[in-house]
């Protein structure tokens, strides 16, 4: 069987994607695994055993006759047509998309046009977005900043490849002999990261430093790109030379995993050096900083830890360098600290209501659990609004299953559908539903009228059945008592 | 990346829209015009910065 993933992302989501295709080869001994990557990122498939051949997208050559005085796009499209041609001629059994992007569905969907052989985001015959199936929909819908998704990136990839992951597939395959400049025990200490709202400033890293050798006498070793060497060169001036050494910019991607595989522990923000101490088994002190999920892309080493923090200014040096010295004395965490832990969420910790309240609902969506009872009266209030709109919608469907005209009905149809978006905006408790909902719309595929009538009805009748079942939960709910959630 | 880099890039993008819209006109959806806007995507997820997109992304 040979199987195509595609994975265009940045380096992190390639990290994250290790396990899962090491996951695939494990269920598939005899599948022949083919990757595709950006060149940029190539270096992070470095070691992956089970992949037979990676495969870079030539965007250097795609892009040569754009970025020049005279832009030639038909050579551009010709190259690209030719790339796509060559990649054709090796007959994939399966494509996988693991990169959720515009670009990559349409990649999947100009190598397998039928579609019937994707896993992962495609396009449909005319050119809409196809999600055709199940973990792509529930990405599309609830995974992402602002998003009730607890699930970790790297199990979703696993389902995404038809396998759930075990502790055997998070390994780092096959390691470069590198030796690190200091003996054992060292902390390796990430400077920068992907983003820069997610990075930590010099002078933090300096006071965390100063603060952290008053309590340990462990030595550290930073790394990062060189972009981010002005960061480390600030942090040295400030720090005593036989503490701290400085390798910014100086190690490649697989020295930098060897580096991890040594070290005691790794701290720093969410980003591709964290994501290889995941298959280094290597535990993280992860700083969560900003607007970003750890649960989603943080670390899974067991015994790892995040902090986290909205910015910067919420995460003071001492506690950090706290919990640094308590992890490499390996006493317990302080309160507020979140830990990892095995299975799926990988993380346990504290959550706002209203966050338990998104996630309660959507594992009843998706999973069949019980739904939650609201947390506020704002959801009640939306509840009436949306059992409304839906009985007007489900009016104007029934009168075109009656015979009715689309141009009369569609105008009425789209002004429901602006509502419910609304709701969704306004009062966020319903998201979870209602992103639910619009994702199962935009799955239907095209089909005569009657087929989209048709599972149109049964989208509606679905949602019906969730306002009904909190009209049922409303009507045996004391009045005027606010809800709490159980 | 190179500002003139990512000026040359913002300007094939535009040229590349212009000339997906066209073609769709014309020709419909069909596999020419689709390698044309796979481009045009590709082009737009390296303006930013060359590695385009997080998995955390939207689409559609």
């Amino acid at each position: 069987m040979k199987i195509l993933i595609l994975q265009l992302a940045r380096l992190g989501d390639i990290y994250l994607s290790r396990p899962a295709i090491q996951a695939l080869k494990r269920a598939n001994p005899q599948a022949q695994i083919t990757l595709l990557t950006r060149p940029k990122f190539r270096a992070a498939a470095s070691g992956l055993e089970a992949v037979h051949e990676i495969i870079e997208l030539p965007t250097h050559d795609l892009f040569a006759p754009l970025v020049q005085d005279i832009m030639d796009v038909p050579a551009a499209h010709a190259r690209l047509s030719e790339f796509i041609r060559e990649l054709k001629t090796k007959n994939f059994d399966q494509i996988i998309n693991l990169s959720f992007s515009p670009a990559s569905s349409h990649l999947a969907h100009l190598l397998q046009p039928d579609g019937e052989k994707v896993r992962g985001y495609t396009r449909t015959p005319d050119g809409f977005l196809s999600i055709p199936d199940d973990m792509s929909a529930y990405f599309y819908a609830q995974v992402g900043p602002g998003k009730p998704n607890r699930y970790h990136l790297a199990e979703i990839f696993g389902t995404l490849c038809g396998v759930d992951l075990t502790e055997a597939d998070w390994h780092a395959g096959k390691m470069e002999n590198y030796v690190a400049p200091m003996k054992s025990p060292f902390i390796v200490c990430h400077i920068g990261a992907s983003e820069e709202q997610k990075a930590l400033s010099a002078e933090k890293w300096i006071s965390t430093f100063g603060h952290f050798r008053s309590l340990n006498a462990t030595p550290i070793v930073l790394i990062g790109s060189e972009a981010e060497s002005a960061i480390a060169d600030t942090i040295m001036s400030s720090s005593p030379t036989n503490s701290i050494v400085n390798l910014v910019g100086k190690t490649t991607l697989p020295q930098t995993m060897a580096l991890l595989r040594q070290s005691v522990m790794l701290v720093g923000a969410d980003s591709a050096p964290m994501h290889m101490a995941s298959l280094t088994k290597t535990r993280c002190l992860n700083l969560s900083v900003g607007r970003v999920n750890f649960w989603e892309t943080g670390p899974r080493a067991m015994g790892s830890w995040v902090l986290r923090a909205n910015s910067e200014g919420d995460l003071p040096s001492d506690r950090v360098s706290r919990a640094m010295a308590a992890m490499v004395e390996k006493l317990r965490p302080e309160l507020g600290i979140i830990t990892v832990q095995e299975g799926a969420p990988s993380y346990s910790g504290l959550f706002p209501k209203e966050a338990e309240f998104h996630w309660k609902l959507t594992q009843a969506v998706y999973q069949g659990s019980d739904f939650p009872h609201p947390i506020n009266d704002g959801f009640w209030q939306a509840h009436e609004q949306l059992v409304q709109i839906n009985h007007f919608i489900m009016e104007q469907l029934q009168a075109l299953q009656d015979g009715a005209r689309l141009e009369e009905k569609a105008g009425f149809i789209d002004r429901g559908e602006e509502v419910i978006a609304a709701v969704a905006k306004l009062v966020p408790a319903w998201g979870p539903v209602i992103r639910w909902y619009q994702t199962e719309k935009i799955r239907i595929g095209p089909g005569n009228a009657q087929q989209v009538l048709n599972r149109t009805c049964e989208i509606q009748l679905l949602l019906q059945q969730v306002l009904d079942l909190y009209s049922e939960m409303k009507s045996i709910q004391a009045p005027g008592v606010e809800s709490e959630a159980p | 990346m190179a500002q003139d880099l990512e000026k040359y890039l913002k300007d094939a993008l535009k040229r590349l829209e212009k000339a997906s819209q066209e073609l769709l006109k014309t020709q419909g959806f069909n596999e020419e015009t689709e390698t044309l806007k796979l481009l045009t995507e590709l082009v737009r997820e390296q303006v930013p910065h060359e590695d385009s997109h997080s998995a955390i992304g939207k689409t559609r």
